[in-house]
Protein backbone atom coordinates (compact mmCIF):
# COMPACT_ATOMS: atom_id res chain seq x y z
CA UNK A 1 0.00 0.00 0.00
CA UNK A 2 1.19 3.12 -0.96
CA UNK A 3 2.07 6.32 2.03
CA UNK A 4 -1.53 8.22 2.14
CA UNK A 5 0.08 10.45 4.64
CA UNK A 6 2.40 11.82 1.40
CA UNK A 7 -1.01 12.53 -0.49
CA UNK A 8 -2.76 14.00 2.97
CA UNK A 9 -0.18 16.42 3.51
CA UNK A 10 -0.20 17.66 -0.13
CA UNK A 11 -3.50 19.29 1.29
CA UNK A 12 -3.17 22.86 3.05
CA UNK A 13 -6.75 22.83 4.89
CA UNK A 14 -5.63 19.84 6.31
CA UNK A 15 -2.98 21.22 7.88
CA UNK A 16 -4.84 23.80 9.60
CA UNK A 17 -6.22 24.14 13.34
CA UNK A 18 -9.45 25.29 14.25
CA UNK A 19 -10.78 26.37 17.63
CA UNK A 20 -6.97 25.88 18.51
CA UNK A 21 -6.94 22.28 17.95
CA UNK A 22 -6.09 20.60 14.87
CA UNK A 23 -8.71 19.97 12.22
CA UNK A 24 -10.54 16.89 12.09
CA UNK A 25 -12.42 17.46 9.00
CA UNK A 26 -15.02 14.81 8.83
CA UNK A 27 -17.54 16.63 6.27
CA UNK A 28 -16.20 15.70 2.75
CA UNK A 29 -19.66 14.83 1.24
CA UNK A 30 -20.15 18.01 1.76
CA UNK A 31 -17.15 19.64 0.30
CA UNK A 32 -13.41 18.28 -0.40
CA UNK A 33 -10.66 19.71 0.79
CA UNK A 34 -8.31 20.77 -2.53
CA UNK A 35 -4.36 19.55 -2.84
CA UNK A 36 -1.76 21.95 -3.40
CA UNK A 37 -1.51 20.57 -7.32
CA UNK A 38 -5.03 21.55 -8.15
CA UNK A 39 -5.12 24.97 -6.50
CA UNK A 40 -1.57 25.73 -8.42
CA UNK A 41 -3.37 24.59 -11.84
CA UNK A 42 -6.20 26.96 -10.86
CA UNK A 43 -3.93 29.55 -10.16
CA UNK A 44 -1.76 29.37 -13.22
CA UNK A 45 -5.17 29.26 -15.50
CA UNK A 46 -6.14 32.26 -14.26
CA UNK A 47 -2.98 34.15 -14.15
CA UNK A 48 -3.22 33.72 -18.53
CA UNK A 49 -6.70 33.88 -19.16
CA UNK A 50 -8.40 34.54 -22.56
CA UNK A 51 -11.88 33.82 -23.79
CA UNK A 52 -12.59 30.24 -25.51
CA UNK A 53 -14.19 29.28 -29.05
CA UNK A 54 -14.26 33.18 -29.34
CA UNK A 55 -10.64 35.04 -30.62
CA UNK A 56 -7.87 34.36 -32.93
CA UNK A 57 -5.02 35.19 -30.02
CA UNK A 58 -2.83 32.74 -28.39
CA UNK A 59 -4.72 33.17 -25.11
CA UNK A 60 -8.11 32.64 -26.36
CA UNK A 61 -6.77 29.47 -28.26
CA UNK A 62 -4.53 28.21 -24.79
CA UNK A 63 -7.96 28.33 -22.99
CA UNK A 64 -9.84 26.29 -25.89
CA UNK A 65 -7.48 24.09 -25.98
CA UNK A 66 -7.80 23.41 -22.22
CA UNK A 67 -11.43 23.09 -22.09
CA UNK A 68 -11.63 20.90 -25.08
CA UNK A 69 -8.67 18.83 -23.35
CA UNK A 70 -10.46 18.92 -20.30
CA UNK A 71 -13.40 17.37 -21.55
CA UNK A 72 -11.61 14.67 -23.20
CA UNK A 73 -10.17 13.53 -19.80
CA UNK A 74 -13.34 13.63 -17.95
CA UNK A 75 -15.08 11.16 -20.49
CA UNK A 76 -12.05 9.49 -20.14
CA UNK A 77 -12.66 9.20 -16.02
CA UNK A 78 -16.33 8.43 -16.91
CA UNK A 79 -16.20 6.00 -19.81
CA UNK A 80 -17.77 8.23 -22.02
CA UNK A 81 -17.29 10.24 -25.14
CA UNK A 82 -15.90 14.03 -25.32
CA UNK A 83 -18.91 14.78 -27.46
CA UNK A 84 -21.12 13.75 -24.31
CA UNK A 85 -19.55 15.89 -21.51
CA UNK A 86 -21.49 19.50 -20.72
CA UNK A 87 -19.62 21.55 -18.54
CA UNK A 88 -22.36 23.35 -15.96
CA UNK A 89 -21.15 25.31 -12.59
CA UNK A 90 -21.62 21.94 -10.71
CA UNK A 91 -24.27 18.93 -10.15
CA UNK A 92 -27.61 21.22 -9.19
CA UNK A 93 -27.40 23.36 -12.09
CA UNK A 94 -26.53 20.11 -14.51
CA UNK A 95 -29.69 18.25 -12.75
CA UNK A 96 -31.82 21.35 -13.71
CA UNK A 97 -30.37 21.74 -17.01
CA UNK A 98 -31.70 18.28 -17.73
CA UNK A 99 -35.11 18.48 -15.78
CA UNK A 100 -35.71 21.98 -18.20
CA UNK A 101 -34.64 20.40 -21.29
CA UNK A 102 -35.87 16.79 -21.10
CA UNK A 103 -39.26 18.08 -18.77
CA UNK A 104 -40.05 20.37 -21.72
CA UNK A 105 -41.20 16.61 -23.81
CA UNK A 106 -43.23 15.64 -20.52
CA UNK A 107 -47.13 15.26 -20.75
CA UNK A 108 -49.95 15.13 -18.90
CA UNK A 109 -50.02 11.75 -17.16
CA UNK A 110 -46.54 10.94 -17.20
CA UNK A 111 -44.61 9.74 -14.93
CA UNK A 112 -41.21 10.69 -12.82
CA UNK A 113 -39.63 8.92 -10.49
CA UNK A 114 -37.71 10.06 -8.22
CA UNK A 115 -35.98 7.89 -5.42
CA UNK A 116 -36.87 8.68 -1.76
CA UNK A 117 -32.59 9.21 -1.07
CA UNK A 118 -32.32 11.79 -3.55
CA UNK A 119 -30.91 15.84 -2.99
CA UNK A 120 -33.30 18.29 -3.05
CA UNK A 121 -31.69 19.50 -6.23
CA UNK A 122 -32.59 16.46 -8.28
CA UNK A 123 -36.25 15.99 -6.37
CA UNK A 124 -37.19 20.04 -7.01
CA UNK A 125 -36.27 20.75 -10.79
CA UNK A 126 -38.77 17.49 -11.27
CA UNK A 127 -41.18 18.50 -9.22
CA UNK A 128 -41.44 22.48 -10.65
CA UNK A 129 -41.37 20.72 -14.39
CA UNK A 130 -44.03 18.14 -13.50
CA UNK A 131 -46.52 20.52 -12.19
CA UNK A 132 -46.17 22.93 -15.14
CA UNK A 133 -46.47 20.04 -17.63
CA UNK A 134 -49.51 18.00 -15.97
CA UNK A 135 -46.98 15.32 -15.19
CA UNK A 136 -46.50 12.85 -11.53
CA UNK A 137 -43.47 12.86 -9.37
CA UNK A 138 -43.78 9.68 -7.67
CA UNK A 139 -40.99 8.91 -4.94
CA UNK A 140 -39.76 5.24 -4.91
CA UNK A 141 -38.99 4.11 -1.07
CA UNK A 142 -36.38 1.80 0.03
CA UNK A 143 -35.56 -1.65 1.13
CA UNK A 144 -34.27 -2.69 4.12
CA UNK A 145 -30.67 -2.64 3.40
CA UNK A 146 -30.93 1.13 2.15
CA UNK A 147 -31.50 0.66 -1.15
CA UNK A 148 -34.10 1.73 -3.71
CA UNK A 149 -36.71 -0.67 -3.94
CA UNK A 150 -37.00 -2.47 -7.36
CA UNK A 151 -40.32 -4.24 -7.10
CA UNK A 152 -41.89 -0.77 -6.72
CA UNK A 153 -39.62 0.76 -9.91
CA UNK A 154 -41.38 -2.56 -11.90
CA UNK A 155 -44.59 -1.44 -10.95
CA UNK A 156 -44.48 1.72 -11.65
CA UNK A 157 -42.78 1.02 -14.82
CA UNK A 158 -45.73 -1.47 -15.42
CA UNK A 159 -48.17 1.46 -16.11
CA UNK A 160 -46.13 2.30 -19.33
CA UNK A 161 -46.70 6.12 -18.05
CA UNK A 162 -42.57 6.59 -16.34
CA UNK A 163 -40.97 9.07 -18.43
CA UNK A 164 -37.51 9.19 -16.12
CA UNK A 165 -36.09 7.61 -13.53
CA UNK A 166 -33.82 9.99 -11.09
CA UNK A 167 -32.01 8.20 -8.49
CA UNK A 168 -28.62 9.00 -6.79
CA UNK A 169 -25.77 6.18 -7.33
CA UNK A 170 -24.53 6.68 -3.77
CA UNK A 171 -26.73 8.31 -1.01
CA UNK A 172 -25.52 11.03 0.86
CA UNK A 173 -27.31 10.21 3.70
CA UNK A 174 -27.02 6.39 4.49
CA UNK A 175 -24.18 6.21 2.13
CA UNK A 176 -25.67 3.12 0.41
CA UNK A 177 -24.76 2.58 -3.23
CA UNK A 178 -27.97 2.41 -5.08
CA UNK A 179 -28.31 -0.91 -7.65
CA UNK A 180 -28.36 1.26 -10.54
CA UNK A 181 -27.40 -1.42 -13.38
CA UNK A 182 -30.78 -3.31 -12.23
CA UNK A 183 -33.10 -0.25 -12.31
CA UNK A 184 -31.36 0.45 -16.36
CA UNK A 185 -32.70 -3.58 -16.71
CA UNK A 186 -35.72 -2.84 -15.33
CA UNK A 187 -35.98 -0.22 -17.74
CA UNK A 188 -34.45 -1.76 -20.67
CA UNK A 189 -37.72 -2.50 -22.42
CA UNK A 190 -39.54 0.88 -21.97
CA UNK A 191 -39.20 4.21 -22.79
CA UNK A 192 -37.91 5.36 -19.05
CA UNK A 193 -34.54 7.34 -19.17
CA UNK A 194 -32.53 6.91 -16.24
CA UNK A 195 -30.34 9.88 -14.38
CA UNK A 196 -27.91 9.32 -12.09
CA UNK A 197 -26.75 11.72 -9.60
CA UNK A 198 -22.95 10.77 -9.23
CA UNK A 199 -21.82 13.53 -6.65
CA UNK A 200 -21.28 11.84 -3.51
CA UNK A 201 -20.16 8.45 -5.55
CA UNK A 202 -17.36 10.00 -7.75
CA UNK A 203 -14.55 10.35 -4.84
CA UNK A 204 -14.57 6.73 -3.61
CA UNK A 205 -15.33 4.69 -6.30
CA UNK A 206 -14.42 4.39 -10.48
CA UNK A 207 -17.58 5.34 -12.56
CA UNK A 208 -18.35 4.00 -15.97
CA UNK A 209 -21.16 5.17 -17.74
CA UNK A 210 -21.23 2.67 -20.21
CA UNK A 211 -20.96 -0.34 -17.61
CA UNK A 212 -23.72 1.31 -16.01
CA UNK A 213 -26.01 1.81 -19.13
CA UNK A 214 -27.72 5.28 -17.72
CA UNK A 215 -28.73 8.00 -19.87
CA UNK A 216 -27.23 10.68 -18.11
CA UNK A 217 -25.07 11.17 -15.12
CA UNK A 218 -23.98 14.14 -13.23
CA UNK A 219 -21.14 15.60 -10.81
CA UNK A 220 -19.93 18.50 -9.20
CA UNK A 221 -16.09 19.41 -9.21
CA UNK A 222 -15.83 20.19 -5.59
CA UNK A 223 -17.04 16.74 -4.52
CA UNK A 224 -13.87 15.35 -5.83
CA UNK A 225 -11.33 17.01 -4.52
CA UNK A 226 -11.59 20.06 -7.38
CA UNK A 227 -12.91 23.29 -6.73
CA UNK A 228 -16.75 24.69 -6.58
CA UNK A 229 -18.58 26.23 -9.27
CA UNK A 230 -17.67 23.98 -11.97
CA UNK A 231 -19.38 20.36 -12.68
CA UNK A 232 -20.11 17.86 -15.48
CA UNK A 233 -23.47 16.43 -17.21
CA UNK A 234 -22.87 13.53 -19.16
CA UNK A 235 -25.48 12.40 -21.64
CA UNK A 236 -25.87 10.22 -24.33
CA UNK A 237 -25.07 11.98 -27.03
CA UNK A 238 -28.42 10.38 -29.57
CA UNK A 239 -30.35 11.52 -26.18
CA UNK A 240 -28.85 14.64 -25.99
CA UNK A 241 -29.54 15.54 -29.95
CA UNK A 242 -32.99 15.15 -29.12
CA UNK A 243 -32.98 18.67 -27.04
CA UNK A 244 -33.68 22.06 -27.23
CA UNK A 245 -30.91 24.73 -25.66
CA UNK A 246 -32.30 26.01 -22.38
CA UNK A 247 -29.84 28.96 -21.46
CA UNK A 248 -29.26 31.42 -24.78
CA UNK A 249 -26.06 33.05 -25.44
CA UNK A 250 -22.12 33.33 -26.65
CA UNK A 251 -20.70 30.27 -27.80
CA UNK A 252 -23.90 28.26 -28.13
CA UNK A 253 -25.02 29.28 -31.59
CA UNK A 254 -23.56 28.76 -35.17
CA UNK A 255 -25.43 31.35 -37.05
CA UNK A 256 -27.49 34.50 -35.98
CA UNK A 257 -30.14 36.25 -39.08
CA UNK A 258 -32.87 38.33 -39.46
CA UNK A 259 -35.11 35.02 -38.97
CA UNK A 260 -32.48 32.30 -38.73
CA UNK A 261 -31.14 30.85 -36.01
CA UNK A 262 -28.64 27.66 -36.07
CA UNK A 263 -27.74 25.97 -32.92
CA UNK A 264 -23.90 25.01 -32.15
CA UNK A 265 -23.61 20.79 -32.26
CA UNK A 266 -23.07 18.85 -29.52
CA UNK A 267 -22.43 19.78 -25.85
CA UNK A 268 -21.80 23.66 -26.68
CA UNK A 269 -25.14 24.17 -27.58
CA UNK A 270 -26.05 24.01 -23.80
CA UNK A 271 -22.96 25.90 -22.09
CA UNK A 272 -24.22 29.68 -23.22
CA UNK A 273 -21.89 32.31 -21.56
CA UNK A 274 -17.80 32.14 -21.14
CA UNK A 275 -17.20 28.58 -19.15
CA UNK A 276 -15.67 28.26 -15.58
CA UNK A 277 -11.61 27.48 -17.29
CA UNK A 278 -10.10 27.69 -14.46
CA UNK A 279 -12.25 25.53 -12.55
CA UNK A 280 -12.63 23.19 -15.19
CA UNK A 281 -8.77 23.18 -15.87
CA UNK A 282 -9.06 22.39 -11.40
CA UNK A 283 -11.22 19.44 -11.69
CA UNK A 284 -9.04 18.04 -14.14
CA UNK A 285 -6.15 18.57 -12.00
CA UNK A 286 -8.07 16.91 -9.40
CA UNK A 287 -8.94 13.92 -11.70
CA UNK A 288 -5.58 13.33 -12.04
CA UNK A 289 -4.37 13.58 -8.64
CA UNK A 290 -6.86 10.99 -7.62
CA UNK A 291 -6.08 8.57 -10.89
CA UNK A 292 -2.20 8.80 -9.53
CA UNK A 293 -3.06 7.48 -6.51
CA UNK A 294 -5.26 4.62 -7.68
CA UNK A 295 -8.51 3.45 -6.74
CA UNK A 296 -7.54 0.11 -5.55
CA UNK A 297 -5.35 2.22 -2.63
CA UNK A 298 -8.54 4.71 -2.13
CA UNK A 299 -10.81 1.99 -1.41
CA UNK A 300 -8.46 -0.21 0.56
CA UNK A 301 -8.14 3.12 2.75
CA UNK A 302 -11.87 3.71 2.98
CA UNK A 303 -12.58 0.10 3.54
CA UNK A 304 -10.23 0.82 6.98
CA UNK A 305 -12.01 3.53 8.34
CA UNK A 306 -15.81 2.14 7.40
CA UNK A 307 -14.64 -1.11 9.22
CA UNK A 308 -13.22 1.35 12.44
CA UNK A 309 -15.90 3.41 12.29
CA UNK A 310 -19.02 0.56 12.63
CA UNK A 311 -16.44 -0.76 15.66
CA UNK A 312 -16.19 2.80 17.33
CA UNK A 313 -20.00 3.95 17.03
CA UNK A 314 -20.87 0.85 18.75
CA UNK A 315 -19.09 2.12 22.10
CA UNK A 316 -21.06 5.01 21.77
CA UNK A 317 -23.94 4.92 24.38
CA UNK A 318 -27.27 5.94 22.72
CA UNK A 319 -26.10 6.34 19.23
CA UNK A 320 -27.97 4.52 16.68
CA UNK A 321 -26.99 4.70 12.71
CA UNK A 322 -28.90 5.20 10.31
CA UNK A 323 -27.39 2.23 8.26
CA UNK A 324 -24.85 0.15 9.87
CA UNK A 325 -23.33 -0.91 6.29
CA UNK A 326 -22.66 1.85 3.83
CA UNK A 327 -20.37 1.58 0.78
CA UNK A 328 -18.94 4.47 1.46
CA UNK A 329 -17.05 6.14 4.77
CA UNK A 330 -20.11 8.12 5.40
CA UNK A 331 -22.36 7.29 8.62
CA UNK A 332 -25.25 9.39 10.06
CA UNK A 333 -26.57 8.92 13.62
CA UNK A 334 -28.81 10.10 16.08
CA UNK A 335 -28.35 10.29 19.88
CA UNK A 336 -30.75 9.59 22.17
CA UNK A 337 -31.77 13.13 23.79
CA UNK A 338 -29.05 14.99 22.07
CA UNK A 339 -30.32 17.03 19.35
CA UNK A 340 -27.51 16.91 16.45
CA UNK A 341 -26.84 20.51 16.04
CA UNK A 342 -25.85 20.59 19.51
CA UNK A 343 -23.70 17.59 18.76
CA UNK A 344 -21.93 18.77 16.05
CA UNK A 345 -20.89 22.39 17.87
CA UNK A 346 -19.76 20.19 20.78
CA UNK A 347 -17.69 18.19 18.15
CA UNK A 348 -16.73 21.78 16.07
CA UNK A 349 -15.64 22.92 19.66
CA UNK A 350 -13.16 20.07 19.81
CA UNK A 351 -11.87 20.74 16.18
CA UNK A 352 -13.98 17.51 14.96
CA UNK A 353 -16.12 19.12 11.72
CA UNK A 354 -19.13 16.90 10.88
CA UNK A 355 -22.45 17.66 9.09
CA UNK A 356 -25.66 18.21 11.08
CA UNK A 357 -29.16 18.84 9.67
CA UNK A 358 -31.51 17.15 6.87
CA UNK A 359 -28.56 17.05 4.63
CA UNK A 360 -30.59 18.62 1.90
CA UNK A 361 -32.73 15.39 1.76
CA UNK A 362 -36.07 16.16 3.98
CA UNK A 363 -37.80 13.45 2.41
CA UNK A 364 -35.74 10.46 3.73
CA UNK A 365 -35.35 12.05 6.95
CA UNK A 366 -39.19 12.05 7.25
CA UNK A 367 -39.49 8.36 5.85
CA UNK A 368 -36.77 7.58 9.05
CA UNK A 369 -39.35 9.94 11.14
CA UNK A 370 -36.10 12.20 12.18
CA UNK A 371 -36.27 15.39 12.34
CA UNK A 372 -32.34 15.89 11.74
CA UNK A 373 -29.49 13.76 11.90
CA UNK A 374 -25.75 14.17 12.20
CA UNK A 375 -23.23 12.74 9.43
CA UNK A 376 -19.54 11.97 9.59
CA UNK A 377 -18.58 11.53 5.44
CA UNK A 378 -14.78 10.83 5.40
CA UNK A 379 -12.09 10.65 3.04
CA UNK A 380 -9.41 7.90 2.61
CA UNK A 381 -7.01 10.58 3.77
CA UNK A 382 -8.58 10.70 7.20
CA UNK A 383 -6.56 8.44 9.75
CA UNK A 384 -7.76 5.38 12.42
CA UNK A 385 -6.28 8.65 15.41
CA UNK A 386 -9.04 10.89 13.43
CA UNK A 387 -12.01 8.47 14.37
CA UNK A 388 -10.88 8.62 18.07
CA UNK A 389 -11.20 12.20 18.28
CA UNK A 390 -14.60 12.20 16.77
CA UNK A 391 -15.80 9.13 19.08
CA UNK A 392 -14.23 11.33 22.01
CA UNK A 393 -16.12 14.50 21.05
CA UNK A 394 -19.42 12.00 20.94
CA UNK A 395 -18.61 11.02 24.39
CA UNK A 396 -18.24 14.39 25.56
CA UNK A 397 -21.26 15.19 24.08
CA UNK A 398 -23.02 12.55 25.74
CA UNK A 399 -21.32 13.72 29.03
CA UNK A 400 -22.31 16.90 28.84
CA UNK A 401 -26.06 16.93 27.52
CA UNK A 402 -26.99 13.40 28.36
CA UNK A 403 -30.37 11.92 27.72
CA UNK A 404 -32.65 15.27 27.77
CA UNK A 405 -35.91 14.00 29.03
CA UNK B 1 -17.59 30.33 28.93
CA UNK B 2 -19.24 27.34 28.18
CA UNK B 3 -21.92 27.58 25.80
CA UNK B 4 -23.89 24.31 27.46
CA UNK B 5 -24.48 26.23 31.05
CA UNK B 6 -25.65 24.27 34.25
CA UNK B 7 -28.29 27.18 33.31
CA UNK B 8 -29.02 26.52 29.78
CA UNK B 9 -28.95 22.88 30.24
CA UNK B 10 -31.57 22.88 33.32
CA UNK B 11 -33.88 25.50 30.90
CA UNK B 12 -33.53 22.43 27.68
CA UNK B 13 -34.70 20.01 29.56
CA UNK B 14 -37.27 21.16 31.70
CA UNK B 15 -38.92 23.71 29.69
CA UNK B 16 -40.81 26.70 31.89
CA UNK B 17 -43.69 27.81 29.68
CA UNK B 18 -44.53 24.87 27.21
CA UNK B 19 -47.73 23.40 26.48
CA UNK B 20 -50.63 24.52 25.14
CA UNK B 21 -52.86 27.30 26.08
CA UNK B 22 -56.26 26.17 25.46
CA UNK B 23 -57.77 29.60 25.54
CA UNK B 24 -54.96 31.29 23.12
CA UNK B 25 -56.03 34.26 20.65
CA UNK B 26 -53.23 34.00 18.70
CA UNK B 27 -51.05 31.45 17.62
CA UNK B 28 -47.40 31.26 15.07
CA UNK B 29 -45.33 28.21 14.02
CA UNK B 30 -41.56 29.22 12.42
CA UNK B 31 -39.50 26.53 11.39
CA UNK B 32 -35.80 26.83 11.23
CA UNK B 33 -35.18 24.69 7.72
CA UNK B 34 -31.63 23.83 8.36
CA UNK B 35 -31.91 21.80 11.16
CA UNK B 36 -35.98 21.24 11.31
CA UNK B 37 -36.33 23.10 14.55
CA UNK B 38 -39.62 24.02 15.19
CA UNK B 39 -40.98 26.74 17.99
CA UNK B 40 -44.56 27.99 17.86
CA UNK B 41 -45.93 30.16 20.43
CA UNK B 42 -49.81 30.89 21.30
CA UNK B 43 -50.59 34.04 23.28
CA UNK B 44 -53.64 35.24 25.34
CA UNK B 45 -54.40 39.47 25.04
CA UNK B 46 -55.95 39.83 28.18
CA UNK B 47 -55.82 43.55 28.18
CA UNK B 48 -53.18 46.35 27.62
CA UNK B 49 -51.13 45.33 30.63
CA UNK B 50 -51.34 41.28 30.39
CA UNK B 51 -50.18 38.89 27.24
CA UNK B 52 -49.92 35.51 28.19
CA UNK B 53 -47.88 33.27 26.60
CA UNK B 54 -46.79 29.23 25.60
CA UNK B 55 -44.74 27.64 23.79
CA UNK B 56 -43.74 24.33 22.47
CA UNK B 57 -40.67 23.85 21.27
CA UNK B 58 -39.03 21.24 19.55
CA UNK B 59 -35.18 21.82 18.42
CA UNK B 60 -31.74 21.87 20.08
CA UNK B 61 -30.59 22.49 23.59
CA UNK B 62 -30.04 26.27 22.71
CA UNK B 63 -33.53 26.60 21.06
CA UNK B 64 -35.57 25.12 23.86
CA UNK B 65 -33.42 26.69 26.50
CA UNK B 66 -33.98 29.91 24.79
CA UNK B 67 -37.46 29.43 24.92
CA UNK B 68 -37.86 28.87 28.23
CA UNK B 69 -35.68 32.11 29.56
CA UNK B 70 -38.08 34.60 27.35
CA UNK B 71 -40.84 32.67 28.66
CA UNK B 72 -39.23 33.10 32.70
CA UNK B 73 -38.51 36.70 31.61
CA UNK B 74 -41.70 37.61 29.70
CA UNK B 75 -44.81 36.11 30.47
CA UNK B 76 -47.47 38.32 31.87
CA UNK B 77 -45.95 41.55 30.52
CA UNK B 78 -47.56 44.40 28.32
CA UNK B 79 -47.15 43.93 24.54
CA UNK B 80 -44.60 47.18 24.20
CA UNK B 81 -42.26 45.74 27.20
CA UNK B 82 -42.08 42.32 25.47
CA UNK B 83 -41.58 43.95 21.93
CA UNK B 84 -38.87 46.43 24.06
CA UNK B 85 -37.19 43.41 25.74
CA UNK B 86 -37.00 41.41 22.30
CA UNK B 87 -34.85 44.33 20.40
CA UNK B 88 -32.64 44.44 23.97
CA UNK B 89 -32.29 40.84 23.77
CA UNK B 90 -31.42 40.82 19.78
CA UNK B 91 -28.81 43.95 20.57
CA UNK B 92 -27.15 42.02 23.28
CA UNK B 93 -26.68 39.42 20.69
CA UNK B 94 -25.36 41.45 18.26
CA UNK B 95 -22.28 42.67 21.34
CA UNK B 96 -21.88 38.69 22.20
CA UNK B 97 -21.30 37.78 18.26
CA UNK B 98 -18.61 40.40 18.37
CA UNK B 99 -17.22 39.33 21.25
CA UNK B 100 -18.48 41.89 24.05
CA UNK B 101 -19.85 41.00 26.87
CA UNK B 102 -23.82 41.91 28.01
CA UNK B 103 -24.81 42.63 31.82
CA UNK B 104 -25.25 39.94 33.91
CA UNK B 105 -28.95 40.89 34.60
CA UNK B 106 -29.94 40.39 30.69
CA UNK B 107 -31.40 37.73 29.45
CA UNK B 108 -28.67 36.88 26.83
CA UNK B 109 -26.07 37.01 29.17
CA UNK B 110 -27.07 33.25 29.25
CA UNK B 111 -25.61 32.75 25.75
CA UNK B 112 -22.42 34.18 25.99
CA UNK B 113 -21.06 31.25 25.03
CA UNK B 114 -22.18 31.91 21.66
CA UNK B 115 -18.93 33.71 20.69
CA UNK B 116 -17.64 30.27 20.33
CA UNK B 117 -20.29 28.69 18.05
CA UNK B 118 -21.56 31.99 16.03
CA UNK B 119 -23.15 29.87 12.97
CA UNK B 120 -25.66 28.52 16.38
CA UNK B 121 -27.39 32.37 16.77
CA UNK B 122 -30.55 31.03 14.64
CA UNK B 123 -30.89 28.57 17.00
CA UNK B 124 -31.30 30.41 19.87
CA UNK B 125 -33.13 33.35 18.18
CA UNK B 126 -35.89 31.48 16.66
CA UNK B 127 -38.16 31.91 19.82
CA UNK B 128 -37.24 35.59 20.52
CA UNK B 129 -37.95 36.26 16.21
CA UNK B 130 -41.10 34.08 16.34
CA UNK B 131 -42.72 36.14 19.16
CA UNK B 132 -41.46 39.05 17.69
CA UNK B 133 -44.27 38.33 14.42
CA UNK B 134 -46.67 37.02 16.95
CA UNK B 135 -46.81 40.25 18.73
CA UNK B 136 -47.68 42.23 15.35
CA UNK B 137 -50.79 40.54 14.95
CA UNK B 138 -52.27 41.69 18.29
CA UNK B 139 -53.53 45.33 17.25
Amino acid sequence: MINLEEFRSQIPALQQEVNGRPMVYLDWAATTQMPQCVIDRISHAMQLRGNVRRGVHALGHQSTVHVEQSRQRVAEFIGGDASEIIWTSGTTHALNLLAHVVGASLQSGDIVLISVFEHHSHLLPWKKIALERGAEVVEISMDLDGRVSLPEIQQWLDTGRVRIIGCTLVSNVLGTRQPIEDIVELSRSTDARVIVDAAQAVAHMPIDVVKLGVDALVFGGHKVYGPTGVGVLWAKSTWMESWSPWMLGGGMVSNVENNVVAWMDGPHRFEAGTPNVSGIVGLVAALDWLDGIGWSNIQEAESHLIEHLQQGFNQIQGTSLLCTRPDIPLFSFVMDGVHPHDVGTICDLSGVMLRTGQHCVQPLHHRLQLDASSRVSLSFLNTISECEHLFNALKQAVRELGVVG
Amino acid sequence: MSLYSAEILEHSKHPLGDGVLSDATHELIQHNPICGDRVQWQLKHESQDVVRIHHRSKGCALCKSSASLLFQHLNGSSKESMQDAIGQFRQDLEQILQGSTVPEHHVAHAFMGLSFAPSRQNCVWLPWDTLSKLLLQIH
